[in-house]
């Protein structure tokens, strides 16, 4: 009896090993394909269209060893850093305060809902007008960009904070300060983390805006130089990066999700 | 017993109608005061830097009004991008999300690629794109789908993964067959993603197509921008912008409004 | 309507007196005023462990808002010891059907959060909360968060956090509905014992007419539409309530008896509203 429950569970245990290591391997075969395209593509491509995968690797290499590389993303990620935390900080107080007061909401609700809806990049130039060559347009753009997600989903929580949550609070006379601070806020901050989440995208799209159109410095400058020169190698190397920025700050803000409010995940689990 | 819910229920409606009159006031007299604060800094500002309000409200005007003026132009060369390139893009957008949903093998091959673009920011490859395709329609509306295409169809596949053993489980102990359980049920309880995936990839496809014509330069509601703002034309630049922004609100609002409606059905 | 009888020199430790509450409902452009209570009058003395019961719709729980003051009613009042209640005040504290825990903070600090929220020092505050933790017996978990305990933990964490601020008064709304029947039953054993070594005054929100009878020292039944008060049945049962009260003939007789009186309600709202 038992011996045949251990083996039908080694059996399930042995196929499902199997199938994971069936879809890893689908997997790696559909992205080296990719690669491998690519690296023949480029051989019978001219150059200016096209280089060869490897000579991008052997230009990332070059790149990370002169530096440019390396000062080009410090350059990008603080604009990018600097804007998302702007947003963040300006972003969740603005929706926590839209939430809270219905006078305050409908003063600039409409404006919120606007400018999320309006396609913002159309500001930079005024924006490179006013605020000259340096980081200050990107930093702007970024901000435009990222930070509604976040006024949104933090609207959105305080919103949702249900009687469930202030009742109890409000029977134990807490103050409206004390309501602000011990419930409110950390009630929200999945809701600012879930914007903030939509927002990396968002500002990264930005930063690349900023970077081309105003003075072309970091990731975005790079790019601009190297495709207005043909050097295709090169060009695919801040491509690259800003597509692992990217997913690195998603997956960085995914996980401090699950570290600043674990009970979101057995929420979902369970289905509520 | 009745006065006390006659006095209570006066109360109410008073409350109720105060309220309505009170958010008419704040919202008009906020936008009165935006108005102002604008125009009073448009005059005290350099004409190279900023325009009042009126300057921009009669150059908007002025230009609607000719229909042979570079905004109507501009707007349609942009339009006539965005609309076949956003239908490309959703359509192919559900069948990969399909695909991607219902088979396995569909998902692990496609998966890879859809995470890349996903997190690839669509206006990098404007350079790339421009070396390949060339300045033209042909990039603006490849630009539109690549941007479009990757929220539609990972909402289509979440959303066909989320569909409820509630819906299939009758269909299949009634014996429907796989092509009958998609048409019939995954489809349409999928539909309120694919709507918040097209919500989401038109916004993309606006940011992006408005991009590529600050990269070209010459056509579009983009290009007006690019060309106004480098002569210092400020009253003229802000006119693509309101354009911009009233396309972006009417759009918003009407899936907003499909969603909602969708939703308020599935709900039950 | 009849006014509890008020003896002036002692007045009873709660007192209830015609209440009066609409809810109001948006239909289309206009209002509606729904009439929850209608002149609910009820008079509970020191100690006393009152449950009420009511079909679903009949405003027991908004009743027990208004006792502690969330809710403002239209019409009557509230007196704890013959004084008027405003609003939530230290000598009462509730117990929520959904337990009302924070989901962030770890046992200890939800049982705490009450006193930190009057000011208490934190070393002071610990204590407490420490000690009431353990008397409803979940030392070793006030390290654990809410999502990590059972529903019927939960709510004996909701219970220590109503002790820890030592109240006269406890209000329980439903507060064993969402836990399942085994648990239910050692819940309320526990809280039968709490109970007769605190002395505590206790109104207990139900829809069980079983845990109703079992727990309480008078049943009060409610009427639906508009929520009224249809008769208090007095429990003379033993204490203290064990397992074996239930198997006794006088817990069945009075177990039919209330629900003989729920029905009548029931059916005279139906016939209030058909009527209507």
């Amino acid at each position: 009896m038992t011996t045949s429950l251990a083996h039908a569970a080694a059996r399930e245990a042995a196929a499902r090993r199997y199938v994971k290591r069936r879809n890893l391997a689908i997997r790696t075969g559909s992205i080296a394909l990719l690669f491998l395209a690519w690296e023949i593509g480029g051989m019978f491509t001219p150059r200016i269209f096209l280089a060869p995968f490897h000579d991008t690797v052997l230009a990332f290499w070059k790149l990370t060893k002169d530096g440019t590389l390396l000062t080009a993303t410090a350059n990008s990620l603080s604009v990018l850093l600097a804007g998302l935390a702007i947003s963040v900080v300006f972003g969740a107080l603005l929706g926590l305060l839209m939430g809270r007061y219905l006078r305050f909401n409908w003063m600039i609700g409409p404006y919120v809902n606007g400018l999320y809806a309006t396609p913002t990049v159309a500001l930079l130039p005024v924006l490179s007008l006013w605020l000259g060559l340096y980081a200050g347009p990107k930093i702007a753009i970024v901000v435009l960009l990222a930070i509604f997600p976040i006024i949104k989903n933090t609207y959105a929580g305080v919103i949702t904070v249900g009687q469930e949550l202030l009742e109890p609070a409000v029977s134990m006379r807490a103050s409206e300060f004390q309501i602000a601070r011990l419930v409110i806020a950390p009630a929200i901050i999945p809701f600012v983390m879930a914007g903030l989440r939509l927002s990396v995208g968002r500002g990264i799209v930005g930063l690349v805006v900023g970077e081309f159109f105003t003075a072309q410095t970091g990731l975005g400058g790079l790019l601009v130089r190297y495709a207005s020169s043909f050097r295709t190698a090169e060009m695919f190397v801040p491509i690259i990066v800003l597509v692992a920025a990217g997913y690195g700050l998603t997956s960085l803000v995914v996980l401090l999700q699950q570290r600043l409010a674990p009970w979101k995940e057995t929420e979902r689990d369970q289905g509520l | 017993m009745t006065a006390i819910d006659d006095i209570a229920l006066q109360a109410e409606r008073a409350r109720i109608r105060r309220t309505k009159i009170d958010r008419v006031l704040i919202v008009v007299c906020t936008f009165i005061g935006f108005l102002a604060v604008w125009e009073i800094a448009g005059r005290l500002s350099n004409p190279l830097f900023f325009a009042p309000v009126s300057d921009v409200v009669r150059e908007f005007w002025l230009s609607l009004l000719d229909p042979r003026g570079r905004l109507l132009n501009g707007l349609v060369e942009t339009l006539s991008v965005l609309v076949p390139g956003f239908v490309i893009a959703s359509v192919l957008g559900v069948a990969l999300g399909v695909l991607m949903g219902r088979s396995n093998l569909g998902f692990q091959i496609l998966d890879p690629y859809v995470t890349i673009f996903y997190n690839t920011p669509r206006v990098a490859l404007i350079p790339l794109l421009l070396l390949w395709i060339g300045v033209g329609d042909p990039l603006k509306i490849v630009i539109v789908i690549l941007a479009a295409i990757f929220p539609v169809s990972v909402n289509t596949m979440v959303g066909i993964r989320d569909v409820s053993a509630q819906f299939t489980e009758p269909a299949r102990s009634m014996n429907a067959t796989e092509s009958q359980l998609l048409r019939k049920v995954i489809l349409p309880a999928t539909f309120p993603y694919v709507v918040a995936g097209i919500k989401l990839g038109l916004g993309r496809a606006l940011t992006t197509v408005i991009v590529a014509e600050f990269f070209v330069s010459v056509s579009g509601l983009g290009g007006i921008l690019q060309a106004t703002s480098s002569s210092y034309q400020m009253a003229k630049m802000f006119a693509p912008v309101i354009i911009l922004a009233a396309m972006g609100v009417a759009i918003d609002g009407l899936l907003t409004y499909l969603e909602r409606s969708v939703l308020r059905r599935y709900r039950s | 309507m009849t006014v509890p009888t008020v003896d002036a020199a002692t007045p009873p430790k709660l007192a209830v007196e015609n209440i009066q509450k609409t809810f109001f409902k948006s239909v289309k452009d206009d209002v509606v005023g729904i009439p929850v209570l209608n002149g609910v009058s009820l008079s509970v003395s020191q100690g006393e462990f009152v449950s009420v019961i009511g079909p679903s719709g009949c405003g027991k729980s908004t009743l027990l808002r208004i006792i502690d003051g969330l809710i403002q009613p239209e019409g009557g009042r509230v007196l704890v010891d013959g004084r008027i209640v405003s609003g939530p005040g230290s000598d009462r504290a509730v117990v929520f059907q959904y337990f009302g825990l924070y989901p962030w903070r770890s046992v200890l600090r939800n049982v705490e959060f009450g006193l930190e929220l009057k000011g208490v020092p934190a070393k002071e505050r610990q204590e407490i909360a420490l000690e009431n933790i353990a008397q409803v017996g979940l030392r070793g978990f006030e390290n654990h968060y809410p999502h990590e305990l059972s529903g019927g933990m939960r709510q004996r964490v909701g219970f220590a956090r109503a002790l820890s601020l030592d109240p006269q008064i406890i209000l329980m709304d439903e507060p064993f509905s969402s836990v399942d029947e085994q648990t239910r039953e050692l819940l309320q054993e526990q809280l039968l014992e709490l109970w007769s070594a605190t002395r505590k005054t206790i109104l207990f929100i139900t829809h069980s007419i079983d845990e109703a009878v079992y727990m309480a020292n008078r049943v009060v039944v409610m009427g639906a539409r508009p929520g009224r008060i249809v008769e208090e049945i007095t429990v003379d049962l033993p204490h203290p309530r064990t397992s074996e009260v239930r198997a006794l003939p006088r817990f069945g007789e009075i177990r039919a008896h209330a629900w003989e009186i729920l029905k009548k309600g029931i059916r005279e709202s139906a016939e209030l509203n058909a009527a209507a």
